[in-house]
């Protein structure tokens, strides 16, 4: 609700309707998108979920818990999270990890504004879900999703790698139930969580 | 460089990377196995030995029946983050007439534990269920019916088997299934 409003979709701003080049192509990306959606949407979504580039934005503490988690015991590359990524533009993932400054959060904004559609965020951590010990502070942002959308939060402080994992598993069953633009057709319940 | 001496350096990487192919690997293939410390162990206070037993800090667990409404935990918790705040629960509690409980915001929780020590009834414990992970920040807020039922059974397809760590010397450190 709140942080839909944050949501900037280019993607979507071409008009329908209407006369010109603009109309031409939100018709043309129209066609293109219903060709494609209904006989590859569920490949292209089942490829998108096993190759999640994040770009790690390491403020805090928890960036310790996503080496440990990229590490050889518990492995994120299992999953398709390779961290070791060439540029912002090439990143479909933001990990959000520790305390966002006022600041930082400009910063932050321009980050997430380079990232490509389709693309999905993570909040990891106490600090960035809800200000955590920074509670009422003056110079921390209380909650990221004041500003940009978040789609899986990840509490702890800082959360292990297991449950850094788990977060990753509910991004990638809303990413399985998503259209080919990326957006979600539904939510899947806590119970329905799987390994995709 | 002798080349006897070039030789045995060539060997000897040649070797130690044979010797990988032979170890088991290391890592923990999480969604279907977990290293759980002790069954059933819970992490809470002990008044009489005056200590913490062991376990997890994971999801709390509220015994409506021993809580008193006191507050202890929520003033242990404000001076750190403010997680719990003591919301009115319809109903009959001899030994809480006010009806006042905890609920614990999980998206400020520390998972520090001193609310389970400032508990002196001990009606506040921690399990080891870390999967809190949620799509929506207001499913982060817990309500009193919520942390006093234990934390549910995971999906069957992610339910974790219990799994052990092995300190092999010549295999490598690896994981195995728990027996029992």
């Amino acid at each position: 609700m709140r942080s839909e409003t944050g949501r900037k979709r280019l993607a979507l701003s071409f008009p329908t309707g209407g006369n010109g080049a603009a109309a031409f192509v939100g018709r043309l990306r129209d066609i293109i998108i219903k060709s494609v959606a209904s006989p590859l949407g569920y490949v292209i979504n089942w490829s998108r979920l096993y190759s999640l580039w994040p770009v790690h934005l390491e403020t805090a503490c928890c960036s310790v818990e996503l080496g440990a988690a990229a590490g050889a015991r518990w492995d994120l590359e299992r999953f398709g999270v390779l961290e070791a990524f060439g540029s912002l533009r090439q990143c479909d993932l933001l990990m959000i990890l520790g305390t966002v400054t006022r600041k930082m959060m400009k910063r932050l904004r321009v980050i997430w504004e380079q990232m490509p559609e389709p693309k999905w965020s993570m909040a990891i951590g106490a600090c960035c879900i809800s200000g955590g010990l920074y509670t009422d502070s003056y110079n921390v942002v209380q909650g990221v999703d004041m500003e940009i959308p978040i789609d899986v939060y990840v509490p702890g402080c800082p959360p292990s790698p297991r449950k850094i994992i788990y977060g990753l598993l509910l991004l990638q069953n809303k990413i399985i139930n998503s259209d080919v633009l990326g957006r979600p057709k539904r939510l899947p319940d806590r119970e329905e969580v799987r390994i995709v | 460089m002798k080349a006897s001496e070039f030789l045995s350096g060539f060997l000897k990487v040649v070797e130690s990377g044979l010797r990988h192919l032979v170890r088991k690997r290391m890592t923990l293939r999480y969604p279907e196995f977990l290293v759980v410390p002790a069954p059933d162990e819970l992490f809470g206070f002990k008044p009489g030995e005056a200590r913490d037993t062991n376990g997890l800090r994971g999801r709390h667990l509220l015994d409506l029946d021993r809580c008193t409404g006191c507050r202890l935990c929520e003033i242990t918790c404000n001076g750190i983050s403010g997680a719990i705040t003591m919301v009115k629960v319809e109903g009959q509690f001899p030994r809480n007439k006010r009806g006042i409980f905890p609920s614990i915001d999980y998206g400020r929780c520390v998972f520090c534990g001193l609310c389970v020590d400032a508990c002196i009834f001990d009606a506040l414990f921690m399990t080891d269920r870390e999967e809190l992970a949620e799509y929506d920040r207001a499913a982060l807020l817990y309500g009193p019916e919520e942390i006093s039922k234990p934390p549910k059974e995971l999906p069957v397809k992610i339910r974790a088997k219990r799994a052990e760590l092995i300190l092999d010397e010549r295999r490598g450190a690896h994981h195995v299934q728990r027996k029992n």
